[in-house]
């Protein structure tokens, strides 16, 4: 009986001890105290010859979320053969060399930047590292350690030369919209009409059934080869999509860029995405700090400058697939789609059929097999069902091949 | 008529006895049997218990009968012709006494009246007799069991002129026969008394005619005189050891000790004390304990070390008997990984530390395992929700050698695989702790102890990767002593930290990490005492030091992870120490000692050099450097200091002050704001300096109340330097060229300590609050390696207010009730001062480091004890404790970070027990 007891206590005990390790973790308000205005700068020069680009932009405090450009500056790379390529301002913020240049190996480079209020800012000398090794994506399907099965696209490369190792990507994602119940017709209600509110069916006069739609990363992406006995990024995940995501559900196209960095460049990159990553585990915390790049106050060095100039190469890999390519025995994933066909007049002043036309149902078909006392002469979809722009671009991507 | 100058006459006078169970009376017969046997008839029929050597009677066979007569009476006819008595208690048992000093005749002559003339004095004989003989005493000053003897020194005479003469007396133990030195005579109803010399001799002026005389010694019995002098004589007096039926003597050594003693800053725990103090989750923790007394505290529940006055987590220097515990602690800290039914005694030096300690700044735990009962069998076990523990004493040779040994294992794997969580079922964590010892009394001056200990953690916080750390330890000291004057030991203690990281994703990049240290020390030490005043403690010290400073391979068959292994560390630290306590007066003393140390990085290694006037990086290696096996890479070392002084102002009142000087060789890694398990330890190399520190201190230590209320407060003032610490983002785990992550910078720490503490009553306790400081400095020309500015900043430990009440309520014997309260300011944190977008993403920007802090720290923990009932006969004594920790609920928030989530920065706090936890334990001693 006693020993029952004890085990009773102790399983209350230790779950009590594991919900706590496991969710003891929550958020709370945060004020923003001592909001520090500090400036950033970051540039990544590619050896593709084009007009390259450099950002800058200063800090926000905390609880605001914007971006806050620096306008006006003066912005020029130089490099250790005597040229300069200057930038010129084309949005807030954003400034693009006057002329397309790419960076070459050998030469050594730097950004120097002054801003309207006379703050100088100047980078350390950087470098082109190694040569070119083209990268390949491939889709797999997987199920993660979640449990959700999805498709990873995973990247390969290989340098034999040994000279590469650390690589950040970037990728844009296209996919394919298809709206699940597209009809030929829009429904349109006239409020003018003298005897109420009358309703016309009209042929669709822009493309509503096939759209598509293209997404930046926006997360730092890194590997490294360093501790491997070759140069070679091995089905390294650079985009995990479940099955779920309607992304995937046709036609889906990435493209991943991959860029050779240095190691500082590396470090900076991963310092600044561990800051905002959840901690490994609960009983550790990773000090928080100021995370040095390479870029310095010319007028005031104690002033803390953000950003990291580089210099890098850069291999891209598009391709395309569609669900079941990958996915050969699931089910794709598909728009919940309720049918309501709402009544034209409820009340005075009350037209539920014209209200739901107006926030963007879409027409399916006529009421026509008996309906009920509290139903309308129409079937009505949601917006994103019946009209694939709601979500995407009809427009075919240049890029885009079926 | 003869005439007897002087005659000793010795009379045993037979002892009053009141007890009822007298007054029954008995009838039995017995025939041809020894006395030893008839008492053994005797107990089973008066149902009294006899207490008697063998050894005493001899075997003669007697036979006889006794019909209706009190047990006194039989006693008295059976012992009458030995030199047995007897004396009966109330409760039922028969003690019997050897005295060969009995007397059973008078003198020819004697006197009691010296106004009587001479020739009367034969008549008076036998009135005197019946008078005297037995004579029973009732007198309440003295014991139940005190002998009163009558003495007659020489005869009194008509032509006395003297007043006063002198008796010169001997007193022998009854046992030994030997002479008993420093016995107290004292002549009752004056003031006059003597104390007996080394030879057991005294000498008394006694007034002519009757004195009382009273001779008195502890741990004998006392005995009390009638002396009748009539000239100076000589008399001898045998002092028989104490029987049992006094009461319970509880002797209180060393209660004033805190007041006494000339170190400074000495933390001692109880041991046996704590075990009423509320348990989390039912483990009771000494190490926990250490951080409720002032100066010790720790970063956070789930923090790995100890600071100690202002001092990072790896200046402790955290000794097993004598072996270094690298990591004391299971499961990230919230438990030791020392088993308390082990551990004896815990000294933490936090101030002056003695000379023959050195290599860590900041404290010495000095642990020491219990010495195991070399004559019973004992043991203690407890059943807990975490763990189970059970140790045993076991005999091995009686009175000569003996075993400890003490096991515990947490049983949490299981019940957290069986939970039906997916979340939960991912992680998961055990550890078990080992500790053997064998101690050996060799002979009278020599013993030999060995002490074995291994602990082991694994956990894990996601299904692909498993995390183990072991502590392993053994040590070996001979303790021999050379002569009166002279003691020495010699140790041999051998300790390893090792920490494996396995990763195992089914990917190419599966790995298995690992890390290990060994140290092995030699040391002598020799305790010279000069004289009552004076005593040396000198020796000399040798310890080696063998680091992998991590290697990575590749795990499983489709892994590519290359082999890499970072080559092996090592270095030799050796010191000398001569430390002398000198008690100047009864108020002033010293305590003074020197360490010199040298400590030398060895190669095999290659090392890098830097150019000048830029920031060490890959970048600017000047040159590398190779090292022959056991060549000199770097030496560093010193002479250091540790000098302390005490002086009495009041009886009970004493200031002390102190001053030492430390050198550290050795430090942690870690980019983390608290300490934890899988920080590396990392040697002083070619660009990596020893830390070093000074450290003031100044107290008041004050008993009052007979001892009863301890107080004392500490003021200290430290400061360090090259103290290591990390650019932010730093990789620390294989690591070649670590130097060029790495700062070191100045730190300094300030404090007051305040400390009270009740040790007896039916309340009882301590208070302690610490108001403290400790602060870091990291500058440089470089801006990299500058932090805040270049300006003092409060370490990640700092907690300016520190309160502990700990305190204990016995309700009854068996019951009592504990509280704790904690309450400490929140530590510091760094708190993001902007936010920007990057690619879309939202980063956060920290600034000055540490200058927020997280909510304060309070909490409240409650038990009840129920001890099982106390008869002795019982199997075992039984010990139930029911705990609730944190009974406020309070969610002290142990850290608070930032993360993206959806491309928001949004903040959380994390904290460990956020609710109150009950436990149950039970405990049970054998």
């Amino acid at each position: 009986m006693k020993l029952k007891k004890h085990n009773h206590i102790e399983l209350i005990a230790l779950a009590m001890l594991l919900l706590c390790f496991n969710s003891c973790v929550e958020s709370f308000e945060y004020e923003s105290k001592d909001f520090e205005k500090l400036i950033i700068i970051n540039a990544v020069i590619t050896d593709e010859v084009k007009q390259q680009e450099v950002h800058i932009t200063n800090t926000t405090p905390i609880d605001e979320h914007y971006v806050s450009p620096e306008t006006n500056a003066t912005v020029i790379v130089k490099d250790d053969s005597q040229n300069q390529y200057t930038f010129t301002e084309i949005e807030p913020g954003k400034y693009m060399s006057q002329s397309s240049f790419g960076a070459l190996e050998g030469n050594k480079y730097s950004l120097h930047v002054q801003t309207s209020n006379g703050r100088k800012y100047y980078s350390k000398q950087v470098s082109l590292i190694s040569n070119k090794k083209p990268v390949s994506i491939i889709p797999k399907r997987i199920v993660n350690d979640d449990g959700i099965i999805g498709v990873d696209l995973l990247a390969n490369s290989y340098d034999e030369t040994n000279n590469s190792k650390y690589y950040k990507y970037e990728y844009e994602e296209s996919y394919k919209i298809i709206a699940p119940l597209w009809v030929l017709q829009d429904l349109v209600p006239n409020p003018n009409t003298p005897s109420g509110v009358t309703y016309h069916l009209y042929a669709k006069e822009t493309e509503q059934e096939t759209c598509y739609s293209t997404v930046n990363s926006n997360a730092i992406i890194q590997t490294n080869t360093i501790n491997l006995t070759e140069d070679r990024v091995e089905d390294f995940s650079v985009r995990f999509i479940p099955i779920t995501d309607m992304m995937i559900a046709h036609r889906y196209s990435i493209l991943v860029k991959q860029y050779v960095q240095s190691r500082d460049a590396y470090a900076y990159y991963e310092k600044i995405k561990e800051s905002i990553e959840v901690p490994g585990n609960l009983f550790s915390q990773a000090q928080a700090g100021f995370v040095q790049g390479n870029m310095l106050s010319e007028t005031n060095i104690n002033e803390n400058v953000i950003g990291f100039f580089e210099v890098s190469t850069v291999v891209s890999d598009r391709i395309f697939f569609n669900f079941e390519d990958v996915f050969e025995n699931d089910t794709p994933p598909k728009y919940d789609c309720p049918k309501i066909a709402p009544l034209i007049f409820e009340g005075i002043g009350d037209y539920p059929l014209v209200s739901f036309l107006t926030s963007g149902f879409k027409f399916l078909s006529l009421n026509d097999e008996n309906p009920g006392d509290d139903e309308g002469p129409f079937i009505l979809v949601p917006p994103a069902c019946g009209d694939c722009t709601v979500l995407g671009n009809a427009e075919v991507p240049n890029f885009w091949i079926e | 008529m003869k005439k007897y100058l002087l005659v000793i006459f010795l009379v045993l006078i037979t002892i009053e006895v009141k007890s009822q169970s007298t007054q029954r009376v008995f009838s039995f017969d017995y025939s041809n049997k020894t006395l030893e046997q008839i008492f053994i008839d005797l107990e089973e029929l008066t149902l009294h218990k006899f207490y008697f050597f063998n050894d005493w009677f001899n075997k003669d066979l007697k036979s006889g009968s006794f019909k209706d007569k009190t047990l006194e009476y039989i006693l008295n006819s059976l012992l009458s012709d030995t030199t047995i008595n007897f004396y009966i208690t109330e409760d039922k048992r028969v003690i019997l006494t050897k005295n060969s000093a009995i007397y059973n005749f008078l003198p020819d002559s004697f006197s009691i009246n010296k106004e009587k003339p001479l020739e009367q004095i034969d008549s008076t004989i036998v009135a005197e007799k019946k008078e005297q003989l037995p004579v029973f005493f009732d007198d309440n000053r003295a014991n139940k069991a005190a002998s009163i003897r009558t003495i007659r020194i020489g005869k009194a005479n008509a032509e006395q002129k003297r007043e006063k003469y002198t008796l010169v007396g001997t007193v022998n133990s009854f046992k030994s026969q030997k002479p008993l030195s420093d016995v107290t005579v004292k002549v009752i109803g004056s003031s006059k008394g003597s104390v007996t010399d080394k030879d057991g001799v005294f000498s008394l002026e006694l007034p002519l005619g009757e004195s009382m005389i009273e001779i008195q010694s502890l741990g004998y019995e006392k005995i009390v005189g009638k002396v009748f002098i009539y000239s100076d004589g000589e008399a001898s007096f045998d002092l028989r050891e104490d029987s049992q039926l006094l009461d319970e003597v509880i002797v209180e050594a060393g209660v004033d000790k805190n007041v006494k003693e000339t170190v400074t800053g000495l933390t001692k725990i109880d041991v046996s004390e704590i075990k009423t103090i509320p348990l989390v989750l039912g483990e009771r923790d000494i190490l926990k304990v250490a951080t409720t007394m002032p100066g010790i505290s720790k970063a956070g529940e789930g923090s790995t070390g100890y600071n100690v006055r202002g001092g990072k987590e790896d200046q402790n220097l955290i000794l097993l008997d004598d072996a270094v515990i690298y990591n004391p602690t299971h499961f990230f800290g919230l438990f030791s990984a020392l088993n308390p039914f082990t551990i004896g005694e815990v000294n933490i030096y936090k101030g002056n530390i003695p000379a023959e300690y050195g290599g860590r700044l900041s404290s010495v735990f000095d642990l020491k395992t219990k010495k195991p009962n070399k004559t019973k069998f004992s043991g203690e076990a407890s059943i807990g929700p975490v763990t189970s523990n059970v140790s045993l004493e076991i005999p091995i040779i009686k009175e000569k050698s003996s075993l400890l040994i003490g096991g515990r294992g947490a049983y949490s794997n299981w019940v957290l695989k069986a939970l039906d969580d997916k979340k939960i079922s991912k992680s998961s964590a055990s550890f078990y702790d080992f500790i053997a010892k064998y101690d050996h009394e060799i002979n009278e001056n020599n013993n030999l102890s060995v002490t074995g200990y291994l602990s082991n953690d694994d956990f894990s916080i996601s299904s692909d990767s498993l995390f183990s750390y072991k502590n392993k330890l053994v040590s070996l000291k001979w303790k021999s002593i050379i002569n009166d004057k002279n003691t020495g030991s010699l140790q041999l203690k051998s300790s390893s930290y090792l920490f494996d990281i396995l990763y195992d994703g089914e990917a190419v990049n599966d790995f298995k990490l690992g890390y290990d240290l060994n140290e092995t020390e030699l040391k002598l030490k020799v305790n010279y005492l000069i004289d009552d005043d004076l005593e040396l403690d000198y020796g000399l010290t040798g310890k080696l030091y063998n680091i992998n400073p991590g290697n990575i391979e590749p795990f499983g068959s489709k892994s590519i992870i290359s082999n890499i292994k970072l080559p092996k560390e090592r270095a030799l630290e050796t010191a000398a120490f001569i430390s002398g306590k000198y008690d100047v007066n009864e108020d002033l003393a010293f305590n003074a000692g020197i360490r010199y140390v040298n400590y030398s990085f060895l190669g095999e290694i290659s090392q890098r050099t830097y150019v000048d006037g830029a920031p060490k990086s890959t970048g600017t290696i000047n040159e590398t450097l190779f090292y022959d096996k056991n060549e000199v890479v770097k030496s560093y070392g010193g002479p250091e200091a540790r000098v302390s002084a005490r002086y009495f102002i009041a009886p009970s009142v004493s200031i002390k002050a102190s001053y030492n000087n430390m050198y550290q060789f050795i430090h942690t890694l870690s980019n983390n704001t608290t300490a934890s398990p899988i920080d590396t330890w990392k040697l002083s190399d070619l660009n990596i300096k020893p830390q070093k520190s000074q450290q003031y201190s100044f107290g008041v230590f004050a008993n009052f109340n007979d001892n009863l209320y301890e107080v004392s407060l500490e003021g200290y003032y430290k400061k360090m330097n090259n103290v290591l610490d990390y650019k932010v983002g730093a990789d620390l785990l294989l690591n070649e060229t670590l130097e060029t992550e790495v700062l070191q910078g100045k730190g300094k720490a300030y404090g007051l300590e305040f400390f009270l503490k009740k040790s007896k009553g039916k309340l009882n306790g301590w208070l302690s609050y610490t108001y403290s400081k400790s602060l870091l400095k990291l500058d440089s020309p470089f801006p990299e390696e500058v932090v805040n500015k270049g300006e003092y900043f409060p370490a990640n430990f700092d907690k300016p207010h520190d309160l502990s009440l700990i305190s204990n309520y016995k309700f009854t014997k068996r019951f009592s009730g504990s509280m704790n309260f904690v309450y400490q300011t929140g530590r510091p944190v760094t708190y993001p001062v902007g936010s920007y977008y990057q690619g879309g993403q939202e980063i956060v920007v920290y600034s000055d480091r540490n200058k927020f802090r997280i909510p304060d720290y309070y909490r409240l923990d409650l038990s009840f004890n129920v001890e099982g009932n106390h008869k002795i006969e019982k199997l075992a004594h039984s010990f139930w404790n029911i705990s609730v920790y944190n009974v406020l609920g309070r969610n002290n928030p142990y850290s608070v970070f930032f993360v993206n989530e959806d491309g928001e920065i949004k903040a959380k706090q994390s904290s460990i027990f956020s609710i109150p936890i009950p436990t149950i334990t039970y405990n049970l001693k054998f």
